[in-house]
Order: structure tokens, then C-alpha cells, then sequence
């Protein structure tokens, strides 16, 4: 089976022919091929939710980690570590935000858990250590609160202040 | 020279090149276009470059011939220009951003900084003012998971973003998720429960983010060493031995009695006694209390355990370990003495109680195994070459330490000696160990806090006083828990330590004299000393 190959249609209407091995580290494609019984002779997959410019990056980036291991579970009792991205995958993750949340929108529809972990990441990064302030900025977020509202909202999250 | 003179051309060109740039700006796109000369000689540039120097304002390019030069390419970039116009103008949305993409990537430092002058005004315009917000853009269940992946502090922050931010902060499941964290979540399990339960309303659901906040503000609490002291008098000499439950104080003494001291745990200001007098030896103190009577000498060691009815269970001076009966209630109290176990042929230095199995170490150099239901001693450990002053167990292994300056790992099931470890200098006062961090932690009377491999029986780590800011004096009582150790000394100190790093948290005075024992719990600290006293030191927020 190995070296077989589909195809994949993006909504733009653009075809990638893909190793079947890769693709299946999209557990969409994944199924699409196992339980409803498509085979590589059928005809491409579409793809409706995926533009080609991301689907590109998806096949890209699957590509790179065709013979990852399988992701550990996540073991809701360890504190989260946000820097363990490999440079890899930070260089390819250097992306204007709007590429970025169509990759983890893609991930999301693909189901491909590794990059949607390491996007998720990416965007924790962007957010963690930073002020509302500088959260705003960075996302061009328009604050929506009454002046009461902040004030209330401070006192609420003071327990964090303290020494 | 001549690869001197080709390497300091190279840097002036790169000067210039810079120069020119800066020069551009006050220029249109169409005025710079052909300032771009690949052909230029060195020797130009650095004309340019002092030129340029001294006025700005001169023309970058003045001789007549590249004069020429800019009319006709001008004329071929303007028709260009036009047709890339009305290219760009016919593509769809989504073609123009794949060209500005591609246009962007081979941007260098001067379009950069044009872009910024230029976007500048125009950031978001027309945008709706969400367009970028990640957590407005994606599903929820992804932005959920995007900020379970923070620290509590940096939820906290994007909780005063906007109403959207707050709103998704919070949400209880990303509270609970962080308060059920190692890091966060108590070490007792008990204590865990009881407190999820103190804050379950009434339609049973936890308020997972006061939870976590409480769980937050204890822990810097112990981080920084921030806690309230009460001090209880009643002994008249040093206190050997202290253990506590959720209501009670049980301290042990040198002048052979136990007191039972009642306090309530869940009451948030000071901590306010319920007193009740079973000996009725003094009704006007306050601190008063259960006075257990039987030891003929001193009372070295004590466990306490049970809720409703407590167990106790002590050993003495007089070579006896004692298991007595306590019922405290708000109207009546009682204890009786249930067992005395008899074996030990000298002093009875140290137990520890799990379920109906005592060990017990002691001044004749062993170590006993003892069944609490019948009373009788199940195996007898002989290996220390003298008195066994601290001692440990759980079902697989018995560690304990002696004045033989030696620790010994013993193996539960048959009592056999597996290793001795041997670093400190002086005898081995105190003991902890867990398997599952596959650690002894052990202090003595060197002054020295040693961490050893339970399982290769390896010292790992040193804390003395002069390199690791530890006692100046012998240590006398170590207890540690998932993520901490607290160690009594001679020098009138308690101190808390990291016990994944050994770095000290916190060091606390208030006793007059040495430590000599303590218990702790995710909450408080309770020490007794050789000053007579009690004290509770509260961590609670």
C-alpha cells in the first residue's frame, strides 16, 4: 500500500495529490477512506472548508511529521507547557494571525491533533504574560466595559496581585 | 591590501545603501524607481555618500547621463505600473491577498517602513471589531481550549479584556481544570474533597474558580511564608511530640503527659478554642484541654488518627507504647487507655501508625512491627549499631535513621535490612520518604538536610547552612508532603523547602527555643519546642 497516493480538492477548487499515508494524520480523511469505504481510485476528496493556500500548509506540515509518534494523552493534572514547540514548527508557524486561525480551523475540520495543538499553542503564546491592554492591541479588541465594569472586574481578579 | 580596500568597499556600499533609503523616502515610488542602479561603481556610492552627508536635499543622481537613464526607464515602469494596477484590480478578494502576501514576503527594511506609514491610519479600517480576536474568530470549544493552556495569572489578565474574554474566563470547567492541577491542588486528598465541598452551592455544583483562587492565594501564602501565629501554653517543659486532625491538637511532653487541645479548623478568623475538661485539673485555663495520664516517664512520640473516635497512640521514656480511645463531642468526652504494648527495652524514641501496623523504633537499637488489634509484636528489626531516632513506613518498606549516623531501608514484608546509607556526620534525627518520588528526605544532628534515591540509596542534594541557607542548629523534626518539607531546628526556626529543587521557601521564627517536633498540613504548621509551647502557624487566607 505504501507510496499509494489521493487526491485532495481545496475549495478553491485546486487538487494536491498526497501520500495516503500522510493524509491519514487527518483523522477526517482518515475515516472518509476507512469506514465509508473510499478508495484511492475514486475520485479527489473535496475538501469545502480548506482554501488551497492552507491546504498547502496543512500538507506541508503533515508532511514534515508523517513518522511523528502518536501525541501522548493529555494529562489534565500537569501544568500546561507552552514552550515545548519544536523550531520547526515555529518557523513554520510564522504566519500573519488571519493564516493562523485558518490553520487551526483546518486542523479543527481535518482533525489532525498535532497541529492543532501546536496552533492552539502558538495563539496561548500570544496571549500569556500579556496586559488587557496589550491583549487588545495585539488582537485589535475593542474594550466594551463601563468604567464600573473595570473597576469590578479588577477587584474581582486582585487575588492574583498579591504577595 | 587589496582584500582590505574590496572588504571596506563592501561596508561603505552597505552604508550607502542604507543612506539611500533613508534618502528615498522623501520621494514617490515613481521618483525612486530607477535610483536602483545595479551598475553603480563603488566609486559613485561613495561620492553619494558624502554628498549626502552634507545636504540631504541634494539630488541623489546628477550626472547627465543617468539623467537620461531615469527618463526612458521611467516611461517603461509607468506603463508597467499601470498594467499592474489593472491587473490587481480584476482579481477577487482572495487573489489579492495571495499577491499582497507574496508582495509583502519580498519586502525589505525601506518598504517596510513605508508600509507602516502607510497602513498606519488604515489598520482594521472598515473592520469589524472582532476581525482579530482569536477568541470571537474560532469555535468555543477551541478558544476554550486555547486558554486552558494558560497560567492562572494570564487568564485572570484576559478576564478584563472584554465582556466576550470575561465570559469565556469564566467558565467553571477551565477553573476546575486548573485547581485540579499537581501544582495546585492540595497534597492531602481529604483536605481536596473537604474543600470542594465547603464551596459547593446548593444546587451542587462547585465554584471551581473561588476554589481555585483560594487553592492560589494559600500556596503564596506558603511561598512567601505569610501565615498567622497562635501560640498555646500548658506544658511546663519542652514538648516532644505534636500531631493534629481537623479539630484537635494532641501534644506530647517531657513531664509524661499528653494534652488534647480543641480548636475548630473551619472557622476563618482567629482560631477560637472549644474547650472541654475531662480532668477537670483547672477550670480557669483557657487553653485547657485532655490530659491523658498513664505514662510513668516521658512521653517521646505520638500518632493520632480517627474522626469521630480518635486513636492514639504514644510511646515513652518507660520503654511502653500506650493506644488509648479519645471521644470529644460538644457535650461529653472521654478516653481510656486501650492496650499497652510491652517489648522495647529502653526508651521508646519514635512510631508511626498505619491502620492496625505500628513501627516503632527505639533506644535498644531496634526496630519493632506491631499489630494495634491484639497488641502483640509481629517481627523485630536488629541491624542499627544504636538508638533508632526516627522511623518510616509504608506496605513495601521501613526506613529509619539512627545515632549510628546511618539510614537503613528495610524491606516490610520480611524484615530484611536491603541498604544502609551513610553520609551524615552526626546521628539521624528525622526521616521522610515517598516511593513514588523515590525519595528519603532525612535531618540531623549535624545541621545538614541530606536527599537521597529511595531505590539506589544515591545522596542527591545537601542542604547545610552555609551554601543552602539551611539550620544553624540540629535538626530536629522533618515532615514533607507532595511538594514540600518542613524541618524544626535548634536554632529556634522552622523552614520550608522545595522538594523537587531544595530551594527554601520560607523560614519562620516565633519560638523561643529549639524546635523539636512538628506536624503540617496543606493548611497550617503545628510545632512544639523545647520553650513549652504550642504553636499553630496558619496559612489559611
Amino acid at each position: 500500500m505504501a507510496g499509494n497516493k489521493i487526491k485532495l480538492q481545496s475549495n478553491d477548487g485546486d487538487t494536491f495529490d498526497v501520500d495516503v499515508e500522510i493524509a491519514k494524520q487527518s483523522a477526517t480523511i482518515k475515516t472518509m477512506l476507512e469506514d465509508l469505504g473510499m478508495s484511492e481510485e475514486d475520485d479527489v476528496i473535496p475538501l469545502p472548508n480548506v482554501n488551497s493556500a492552507i491546504l498547502k500548509k496543512v500538507i506541508q506540515w503533515a508532511t514534515h511529521h508523517k513518522d511523528d509518534p502518536p501525541p501522548p494523552e493529555d494529562d489534565e493534572n500537569r501544568e500546561k507547557n507552552l514552550s515545548d514547540i519544536s523550531s520547526w514548527d515555529q518557523d513554520f508557524l510564522k504566519v500573519d494571525q488571519g493564516t493562523l486561525f485558518e490553520l487551526i480551523l483546518a486542523a479543527n475540520y481535518l482533525d489532525i491533533k498535532g497541529l492543532l495543538d501546536v496552533t492552539c499553542k502558538t495563539v496561548a503564546n500570544m496571549i500569556k504574560g500579556r496586559t488587557p491592554e496589550e491583549i487588545r492591541r495585539q488582537f485589535n479588541i475593542k474594550n466594551d466595559f463601563t468604567p464600573q465594569e473595570e473597576e469590578q472586574i479588577k477587584k474581582e481578579n486582585e487575588w492574583c496581585e498579591e504577595k | 591590501m587589496r582584500a582590505s580596500l574590496s572588504k571596506s568597499d563592501n561596508a561603505l556600499s552597505s552604508l550607502t545603501s542604507v543612506l539611500n533609503s533613508r534618502f528615498k523616502r522623501h520621494h514617490s515610488i515613481d521618483d525612486d524607481y530607477p535610483v536602483i542602479s545595479s551598475s553603480s561603481s563603488s566609486n559613485d556610492d561613495r561620492k553619494l555618500y558624502i554628498d549626502s552627508q552634507t545636504d540631504h536635499r541634494v539630488p541623489l543622481v546628477s550626472t547627465e547621463t543617468n539623467n537620461q537613464q531615469i527618463v526612458f526607464e521611467k516611461s517603461l515602469f509607468s506603463s508597467e505600473l499601470v498594467k499592474v494596477v489593472e491587473w490587481f484590480n480584476q482579481l477577487n478578494d482572495r487573489q489579492k491577498e495571495t499577491l499582497l502576501r507574496e508582495l509583502v514576503n519580498s519586502c525589505s527594511s525601506p518598504q517596510w517602513h513605508l508600509l507602516s506609514l502607510l497602513t498606519a491610519d488604515n489598520w482594521h479600517r472598515d473592520c469589524p471589531s472582532d476581525c482579530s480576536d482569536p477568541l470571537a474568530q474560532l469555535p468555543f470549544d477551541i478558544s476554550f481550549h486555547i486558554l486552558s493552556l494558560l497560567d492562572p495569572v494570564s487568564v485572570s489578565q484576559c478576564s478584563r479584556v472584554n465582556k466576550l474574554w470575561y465570559y469565556l474566563c469564566s467558565h467553571p470547567e477551565l477553573w476546575r481544570k486548573l485547581a485540579q492541577q499537581k501544582k495546585w491542588a492540595f497534597s492531602s486528598n481529604l483536605l481536596d474533597q473537604q474543600q470542594i465541598q465547603a464551596y459547593t452551592n446548593e444546587q451542587k455544583q462547585p465554584q471551581w474558580k473561588q476554589i481555585f483562587i483560594e487553592r492560589y492565594r494559600l500556596r503564596s501564602r506558603w511561598l512567601n511564608g505569610r501565615c498567622d501565629v497562635k501560640t498555646f501554653h500548658g506544658h511546663v517543659e519542652g514538648v516532644s511530640c505534636v500531631q493534629f486532625d481537623s479539630q484537635t491538637i494532641i501534644s506530647g511532653c517531657t513531664d509524661g503527659t499528653i494534652k488534647v487541645q480543641v480548636f475548630s479548623l473551619n472557622s476563618r478568623s482567629t482560631m477560637k478554642l472549644n474547650l472541654f475538661f475531662v480532668c477537670r485539673w483547672n477550670m480557669n485555663t483557657t487553653d485547657e484541654i485532655i490530659t491523658l495520664v498513664g505514662h510513668s516517664r516521658s512521653v517521646r512520640c505520638l500518632h493520632v488518627d480517627g474522626t469521630n473516635e480518635v486513636r492514639l497512640v504514644s510511646g515513652s521514656n518507660d520503654r511502653s507504647i500506650k493506644v488509648w480511645s479519645i471521644a470529644i463531642n460538644q457535650t461529653w468526652s472521654k478516653c481510656a487507655c486501650k492496650l499497652t504494648l510491652l517489648g522495647h527495652t529502653d526508651t521508646v524514641r519514635c512510631l508511626v501508625v498505619r491502620d492496625d501496623i505500628c513501627v516503632s523504633g527505639s533506644h535498644d537499637h531496634s526496630v519493632k512491627i506491631w499489630n494495634l488489634a491484639n497488641g502483640l509484636c509481629l517481627r523485630t528489626l536488629v541491624d542499627h549499631t544504636d538508638k533508632v531516632l526516627c522511623v518510616q513506613f509504608n506496605w513495601e518498606y521501613i526506613v529509619s535513621g539512627s545515632t549510628d549516623k546511618t539510614i537503613k531501608i528495610w524491606r516490610y514484608a520480611d524484615g530484611i535490612c536491603l541498604r544502609t546509607l551513610s553520609a551524615h556526620n552526626g546521628s539521624v534525627t528525622c526521616l521522610y520518604f515517598d516511593q513514588q518520588q523515590d525519595l528519603i528526605v532525612s535531618g540531623s544532628l549535624d545541621y545538614d538536610i541530606r536527599f537521597w534515591h529511595l531505590s539506589t540509596g544515591e545522596c542527591c542534594q545537601k542542604i547545610d547552612w552555609i551554601s543552602k541557607e539551611g539550620h544553624r542548629g540540629v535538626i530536629r523534626a522533618l515532615k514533607a508532603d507532595s511538594w514540600r518539607v518542613v524541618t524544626g531546628a535548634d536554632d529556634k526556626t522552622i523552614k520550608v523547602w522545595d522538594i523537587r529543587t531544595g530551594v527554601r521557601l520560607c523560614t519562620l521564627k516565633n519560638h523561643t527555643d529549639g524546635v523539636t517536633c512538628l506536624s503540617f498540613n496543606d493548611y497550617m504548621i503545628v510545632s512544639g519546642s523545647f520553650d513549652g509551647s504550642v504553636k499553630l502557624w496558619n496559612f489559611r487566607p
